[in-house]
C-alpha cells in the first residue's frame, strides 16, 4: 500500500479494531506492527506433551524491554498480604517490592496482548467513568457509559462474547451476541459457597464461543486460554478485527516493524513515522493521520522519544502529562484444597464472576471497587507441573503420591481492584538503558497507596471466606500485587480528558497538541474501573475514535 | 563414615552446612561425577513406582546439565552443590534410600540463604518441570494428556 488514508502503530487490541471499523468505512489502512505475526493451530502448543513448560510461546522479539523502578520498602502493617505458597513457602524474601516474572505481562505481535489473554470481556461500571464528580478523586472520562454503549454492542458482536442476561449496573440495549457458558465444576462450588455468604456470582462475561459463530468453532473447555488458543475460538484481535479488516482488502499489515519516531513538524502536525524492520534498516512512511496504539507502556515511550526543537519535552507533552496518571494492576489470589475433586483443571479459566463490590464505593474506608472471579485455571493451575512446582511440597515417593491425589483438587478465588492514579507511578524514559535500537527504554514506576493496600486486604478478606465455605481445609498459595509488581492490565499514561492542561487526548482519542495524531490504546483511560479487565473497552473506545476519524479523513480528502 | 555423617544429619545441617554455595572455593568438579550426583539426586527426588518411571529414565539430570551449560548462574549452582555432598556425605551412590532422604529432608528444611537449601530448591523445581512435561510421568494421573485438541467439554455436563 504506497498511500494509506490512516497509518496504524501496533496490532493490539486498540489498533486491530481501529483498523477494522476504519476499513469498514473504505479507507486504507497500513498497521506497523512490531512484533511477529502467529498462526494459532501451528504456534500455540496445547496439544503437544510440551505444553506446560511452552505455556505461551514467545518468538523472538514477541517481548518488549523495559525497565522498573518499583523497589519500595514493603509496608510491614501490611505483612499479611504477602505472597506464598506450600513449596516454597514466602515467595519474596527481599523486603522489598520487586518484579515477578515479565512484571508488564505483554505481547508484541499481530494481536498485541490479547493473543495471551484469558479474553474475559468486561463493560466499565458506569459509577467508575466519574470518580472526580462523584468521590472527588482519580479523573472523570469526557463521555458517558451512554456514549460507549453502541461500540461495546459493536464490540462484542465482532468478537462474539458470551454472557448472562443478568446485566446490573451496566445497562445494554441488545443480549450478548451469545449465550452464557455453563459453569465447571469448580465455578459452581465457588459460587455456592459464595451464595452462603450472602454473595451473589454470575457467568462471567468472555470473550470465548459458547457456540460455532463467524466461521470459528465453540470452545472445548481446555482450561488454558492465556497460552494461546490453537482452535481460534478466542475472540483475540487476530482471529477478529484483523482478519475482517484484512479480508477487505483495505488493510496492509507490516508485522516485525518497530516505529522508532513519530517525525513531526513545528506545529506539531505527524508528517510521517521513522520505521525500523527486523533487518535493521530505516524508512520513513507518511500518510494524513496516524494512529498510535502501542500500549499504555510503548505509547508514551515513542511520544517521549519523539522531541523535537519544538516539542523537547517530546511529543504531545506540553503540559507534561504523558506518561503520567499510569495505572497498573491490583490483583490478590488465594488458592486452597477439596477433599473431593472438582477436576478443577478442566473448565473455561475465570468463567464465574461476583459484581457485588464494583461499585467505587462498595469497600468500606475507600474509594474504588472490585470484582471477584474463579481463578483456578487462569492462575495456571491445569496440569502437573504447575502443581508440583507451588502447591503440591515434598519430595520422593510421597510426593508423586500426593501429586495423584492432588490433581483436580485445588480451588482458587481471585480479586482484582480498582488502581488510582497517584504522583509516584509513571512511565518515564530510563536515563540510561536503552534497546538494541539504541532507544531509551521506558521505565515503569508504581508505587501503591494506602487505599490499594485496604483494597487488596478486602480481596484478601473475601477469597479465603469464600475458599473456607466451600470446604477448603488449607490454604496453599495466594499471590499479591502488594511485594510483587505483576500487571497484565496497564492503563492511564496518556489519558484523555475535555482539559488540555490535564490530560493528553481529547473524548475522540485525538492529542491536544497534533492535530492528526490520535491514540486508540488503554493509555488513555482516565480511571481503571473496579477491576473490570479492559480490552472490551479500549475495542469500543477505539471503534468510537475510528468512526470520528472516518469523518476527518472525508474533511481532509475534500479540503 | 557416610553412615556415621548421616546418623546425625540435623546436627550436621544446621551446623557446618550452612553456608552460601557462592563461597565455595569454585575448585572444577569432573563432569561424570556431576551427572552422576544429579541423577542419583533427582532419582531421590522423584522415585520410580509401580505406575511411573523414576526421574533419571526420563532424562531429567541430563536435561538439567544442558540447562546449566547455557546459564552460567546455575552452572554454579549445581557444580557447588555437587562438590559440597560429595564433601559432606562423599558419594551419593553409597547412600541407601533411608540416608538419601533423611539428606534431601534436611536440605529442604535449610535456612533459605544457604547453598544446600539452594541447591535442592533449584534442582526439585527444574526436576519436576521436566519430569512432568513427559507423558510416562502422567499414568495413573488424571491429567493423562494435552488439554488439546480434545479439551474438557464434558465439564458442563457433569451432574
Ligand atoms: C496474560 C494476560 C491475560 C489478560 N487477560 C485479559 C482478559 O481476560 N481480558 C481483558 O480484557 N484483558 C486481558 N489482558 C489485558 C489485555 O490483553 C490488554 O489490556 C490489551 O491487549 C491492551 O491493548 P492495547 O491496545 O493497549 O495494547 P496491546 O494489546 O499490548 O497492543 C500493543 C501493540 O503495539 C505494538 N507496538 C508497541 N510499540 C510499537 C512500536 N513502537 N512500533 C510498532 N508496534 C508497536 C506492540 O508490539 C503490540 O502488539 C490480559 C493480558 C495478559 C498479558
Ligand atoms: S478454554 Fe476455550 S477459549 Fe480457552 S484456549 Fe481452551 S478452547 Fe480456547
Amino acid at each position: 500500500m504506497t498511500h494509506p488514508d490512516v497509518i496504524i502503530i501496533g496490532a493490539g487490541a486498540g489498533g486491530a479494531a481501529t483498523a477494522w471499523r476504519l476499513v469498514q468505512q473504505g479507507l486504507n489502512v497500513l498497521i506497523v506492527e512490531a512484533g511477529p505475526r502467529y498462526e494459532p493451530a501451528r504456534d500455540y502448543k496445547l496439544h503437544t506433551a510440551r505444553w506446560e513448560l511452552e505455556r505461551f510461546p514467545f518468538k523472538p522479539a514477541a517481548q518488549g524491554q523495559h525497565s522498573f523502578d518499583v523497589n519500595v520498602p514493603l509496608a510491614p502493617q501490611w505483612d499479611a498480604l504477602h505472597s506464598w505458597n506450600a513449596v516454597v513457602g514466602r515467595l519474596n524474601r527481599s523486603g522489598e517490592r520487586i518484579v515477578a516474572d515479565a512484571g508488564y505481562h505483554h505481547v508484541r505481535g499481530v494481536g498485541g496482548s490479547t493473543l495471551h489473554y484469558s479474553g474475559e470481556s468486561h463493560r466499565l461500571h458506569p459509577q467508575s467513568m466519574q470518580l472526580r464528580k462523584q468521590f472527588g478523586v482519580g479523573a472523570d472520562w469526557p463521555l458517558s457509559y451512554a456514549d460507549l454503549e453502541p461500540y461495546y454492542q459493536i464490540a462484542e458482536k465482532l468478537v462474539g462474547v458470551a454472557g448472562s442476561a443478568d446485566a446490573g449496573a451496566r445497562w445494554r440495549s441488545e443480549p450478548y451476541p451469545l449465550p452464557a457458558h455453563p459453569l465447571c465444576k469448580a465455578s459452581r462450588c465457588i459460587s455456592d459457597a459464595a451464595r452462603s455468604l450472602g454473595m451473589h456470582w454470575q457467568a462471567n462475561s468472555r470473550a470465548a464461543l459458547s457456540q460455532p459463530y463467524d466461521n470459528r468453532p465453540a470452545c472445548n473447555y481446555c482450561g488454558n486460554c492465556s497460552y494461546g488458543c490453537p482452535i481460534g475460538d478466542k475472540g483475540s484481535a487476530d482471529v477478529t478485527f484483523i482478519r475482517h479488516a484484512l479480508a477487505s482488502g483495505h488493510c496492509t499489515i507490516m508485522s516485525d516493524t518497530q516505529v522508532t519516531r513519530l517525525v513531526s513538524n513545528s506545529a506539531g502536525r505527524i508528517t510521517g513515522i521513522e520505521i525500523t524492520n527486523s533487518k535493521k534498516s530505516i524508512s520513513v512512511l507518511e500518510a494524513p493521520i496516524v494512529v498510535l496504539a502501542g500500549g499504555a507502556v510503548e505509547t508514551p515511550r515513542l511520544l517521549l522519544n519523539s522531541a523535537t526543537k519544538a516539542f523537547s519535552k517530546g511529543l504531545a507533552n506540553g503540559n507534561g502529562q504523558v506518561g503520567r496518571n499510569f495505572m497498573d494492576s491490583l490483583t490478590w489470589v488465594s488458592t486452597g484444597m477439596v477433599d473431593t475433586s472438582l477436576d478443577s483443571f478442566k473448565g473455561l479459566p475465570a468463567d464465574a464472576i461476583c459484581w457485588d463490590y464494583n461499585a467505587p464505593d462498595s469497600i468500606p474506608d475507600v474509594v474504588g471497587g472490585c470484582r471477584l472471579t474463579s481463578a483456578t485455571q487462569e492462575i495456571g493451575l491445569t496440569g502437573s507441573i504447575n502443581y508440583a512446582r507451588r502447591i503440591v511440597p515434598g519430595f520422593g515417593a510421597k510426593f508423586k503420591q500426593d501429586m495423584r491425589a492432588s490433581l483436580g483438587h485445588a480451588l482458587s478465588v481471585s480479586g482484582f481492584g480498582e488502581m488510582l492514579p497517584n504522583e509516584d507511578t509513571r512511565i518515564d524514559l530510563d536515563p540510561s538503558q536503552r534497546d538494541a535500537l539504541g532507544l531509551p527504554l521506558a521505565r515503569i514506576r508504581s508505587r501503591l497507596t494506602e487505599a490499594d493496600f485496604k483494597r487488596l486486604r478486602f480481596m484478601a478478606d473475601k477469597c479465603r471466606g469464600i475458599l473456607k465455605a466451600a470446604g477448603t481445609k488449607t490454604l496453599v498459595e495466594e499471590f499479591s500485587t502488594y511485594d510483587y509488581f505483576s500487571a497484565a492490565h496497564v492503563f492511564g499514561s496518556c489519558r484523555m480528558g475535555d482539559n488540555s492542561q490535564d490530560s493528553v487526548v481529547n473524548a475522540f482519542g485525538r492529542a491536544h497538541e497534533c492535530e492528526n495524531l490520535y491514540i486508540t490504546d488503554a493509555s488513555i483511560f482516565p480511571s481503571t474501573g473496579g477491576g473490570e479487565a479492559p480490552s472490551l473497552t479500549i475495542f469500543a473506545l477505539a471503534l468510537r475514535t475510528a468512526d470520528h476519524i472516518a469523518g476527518e479523513a472525508v474533511r481532509l480528502k475534500q479540503a | 563414615m557416610v553412615a556415621a555423617a548421616l546418623a546425625g544429619v540435623g546436627g550436621l545441617l544446621f551446623g557446618a552446612w550452612i553456608f552460601p554455595v557462592k563461597l565455595l572455593a569454585a575448585q572444577p568438579v569432573a563432569n561424570r561425577s556431576i551427572d552422576e550426583t544429579l541423577r542419583i539426586f533427582v532419582d531421590a527426588l522423584l522415585p520410580a513406582d509401580d505406575l511411573t518411571p523414576a526421574a533419571s529414565a526420563l532424562e531429567v539430570h541430563t536435561q538439567i546439565v544442558k540447562d546449566a551449560e547455557q546459564d552460567p548462574a546455575l552452572k554454579e549452582l549445581v557444580s557447588a552443590g555437587c562438590q559440597w555432598l560429595e564433601q559432606s556425605v562423599g558419594s551419593l551412590a553409597a547412600l541407601d534410600s533411608d540416608q538419601l532422604e533423611r539428606l534431601l529432608q534436611a536440605m529442604s528444611e535449610a535456612d533459605w540463604d544457604s547453598g544446600p537449601k539452594n541447591f535442592f530448591y533449584q534442582i526439585r523445581d527444574r526436576a519436576v518441570t521436566y519430569y512432568y512435561a513427559d507423558p510416562r510421568a502422567w499414568v495413573g494421573s488424571v491429567i493423562n494428556r494435552p488439554p488439546q485438541p480434545m479439551g474438557y467439554p464434558e465439564i458442563i455436563n457433569f451432574k
